[in-house]
């Protein structure tokens, strides 16, 4: 692998990462301004009094207690939805992959130089994964300036895992988002699935929280949004089953990007 | 040796019933030296011939060998050796075009930078510029750059003189005949007969995704006719019927106004014009459809 393409693709993206990662980070770093001012055992207390099925659709599904914790405030402030503010980002780029240059007929002058069809797939893949860490990176110092604003006691490791957690998640939606570019040809098309995977899995996480124990909690594992818990971090501890897990199948979506990419005609 | 070489080589998109047959065992070859003009109407299998032969498609059935490396299995050594421009090029619209040609020359490797700055100042080409804000005749030469710049030996062309004035016209042209001199190859198509005339070799004609003919250029229009518009002072003083000289057929008169066809020689006509005062003269060349009706009728081979 030369890398050029790797290097065009950060080149070129690097300002939209820099913009995810500042509104981001900015959310992050009000959060953390503003756990000072949480009266945390109050709202416990509220919450506690909260019908159990609100709860879940809440997003409240761990120990309450995590609540009373500087830690439990920004995970459960800003983290319960994260993932899915931020997975809008590894859709756009994954449509960068492939499809908007296939769509455009950009891919025609790409495919045109000597450079196999599977490098252009991953060198691409690995610099929009890089630029998940990034905006993942700004995150993390926009939480750190909140709790150095404000002078509040948090611990910065494990809120690092918070973070940092949501990124093999989000690799997995990227390969995803490549795989269906490079399996259905067309962007529209494309990108109308990816959508529509994305709300379904939110839809299946909420409802199978909601639902409580027993088959729901099998339906749940078929979402990607189930394989990151910022509350059972902070709780206890990272769950490395689940992130090999999601990791090993972003990898497997990413090489049938490259397998679908290259045994099939291009710019039609 | 030939540079490029196609063995029944056939696309079909599409299935049941709306299988289109695109290209239909295409048997060609191209020979290294020569500038190939590959010609057709639109939507006659010209585009999907070159994709195939770059591997951006794959054939149904066929195959095809460029350089001598088969077109799909060897594609990537094989594009190290082909400049390309495709019919419409499309490039990274917020980027400038000094940007794209880095990028291009960096994913193509040893690319002789001196060349290419001549090429840009031979074609005029502002580098500065946005691909956005390019017209659509400097897309085009900076799509040309991008298919020289590593001096192939095969350029493979698709259309590639639409919106370049006459002067870039020329040069382009010039470019061409300096490629063929060096013993590079060019294959290029069109869908106008003149662009061809002006620079290639040999042409083949393509219809319906089959290829009609190959024939050497300067034979493509003397089989054919030609179309003679005359304006004359007096229509009263042409001899009485015109269709009856050789070689003249579908005459029309409107005023002082005489259009006819001409086939074969021009003598018959001029001598029976000894009588009259011609003010102008005017031949044009068929058109690539008319030369087609007339030597194919409906596509068969005569």
């Amino acid at each position: 692998m030369s890398g050029v393409i790797f290097l065009h693709t950060l080149r070129r993206t690097w300002l939209q990462m820099v913009y995810w990662g500042a509104g981001l980070g900015l959310m992050a770093l009000f959060t953390a301004a503003m756990v000072p001012f949480f009266d945390s055992m109050k709202m416990v207390e509220l919450i506690q009094g909260m019908p159990p099925i609100l709860l879940a659709a809440a997003g409240f599904d761990a120990d309450l207690q995590v609540l009373a914790t500087p830690e439990g405030i920004v995970t459960v402030g800003f983290f319960g939805k994260f993932a899915l503010i931020f997975a809008a980002y590894p859709v756009v780029m994954g449509m960068r992959i492939s499809a908007n240059d296939e769509d455009s007929g950009v891919m025609e002058v790409i495919l045109s130089l000597p450079l196999p069809r599977w490098q252009v797939i991953v060198e691409r893949f690995l610099a929009y994964s890089l630029t998940i860490v990034g905006v993942g990176a700004l995150v993390y110092v926009g939480l750190w300036l909140g709790v150095a604003l404000v002078d509040v006691q948090l611990d910065m490791a494990r809120m690092a895992t918070v973070v940092f957690n949501v990124v093999p998640v989000l690799i997995f939606v990227l390969a995803f988002t490549a795989l269906m570019a490079a399996l259905l040809r067309r962007r529209q098309r494309a990108l109308a699935v990816t959508t529509a995977f994305v709300v379904a899995s939110f839809v299946i996480d909420t409802v199978a929280g909601i639902a409580g124990e027993g088959l729901s909690q099998s339906l749940r594992a078929i979402s990607f949004f189930s394989y990151y818990d910022p509350a059972g971090i902070v709780e206890q501890g990272l769950n490395p089953d689940k992130t090999l897990f999601i990791s090993a199948l972003a990898v497997v979506l990413a090489l049938g990007s490259v397998w679908a990419f290259r045994r099939r005609d291009v710019g039609l | 040796m030939a540079v490029i070489e196609t063995r029944d080589l056939t696309k079909i998109y599409g299935s049941g019933r709306q299988e289109l047959r695109a290209l239909d065992q295409l048997n060609l070859q191209v020979q290294q030296g020569e500038i190939f003009g590959y010609l057709g109407p639109n939507g006659a299998g010209k585009t999907t011939t070159i994709r195939l032969l770059l591997d951006l498609i794959r054939p149904s059935s066929g195959s095809a060998t460029v350089l001598g490396m088969d077109a799909q299995a060897e594609s990537v050594a094989l594009h190290k050796r082909v400049g390309f421009l495709p019919g419409e090029l499309a490039l990274w619209k917020g980027q400038t075009g000094a940007q794209v040609l880095r990028l291009v020359a960096d994913l193509r490797g040893g690319v002789d930078l001196a060349y290419l700055r001549q090429l840009t100042e031979r074609l005029q080409l502002d580098l500065n510029m946005r691909v956005r804000n390019y017209s659509s005749g400097n897309r085009r030469k900076l799509g040309l750059v991008l298919a020289l710049m590593n001096k192939p030996d095969l350029l493979v062309l698709d259309e590639p003189t639409g919106g370049l004035d006459p002067l870039m016209q020329q040069i382009f042209n010039e470019i061409m005949f300096e490629t063929r001199d060096e013993g590079r190859s060019v294959f290029l198509s069109s869908h106008l007969l003149p662009e061809v005339q002006a620079i290639c070799d040999r042409v083949g004609i393509l219809r319906q995704g089959r290829l009609i003919t190959v024939e050497q250029v300067s034979r493509l229009t003397q089989v054919g006719f030609r179309w003679v518009r005359l304006q004359v002072r007096d229509v009263a003083a042409l001899p009485g019927r015109l269709e009856a000289l050789e070689g003249v057929s579908e005459v029309s008169v409107e005023d002082s106004s005489v259009r006819l066809r001409l086939s074969g020689d021009f003598d018959p006509l001029l001598r029976a014009l000894q009588e009259s005062y011609v003010e102008e003269l005017h031949v044009h060349e068929p058109t690539l459809e008319e030369i087609f009706l007339a030597y194919y009728g409906n596509g068969e081979t005569p």
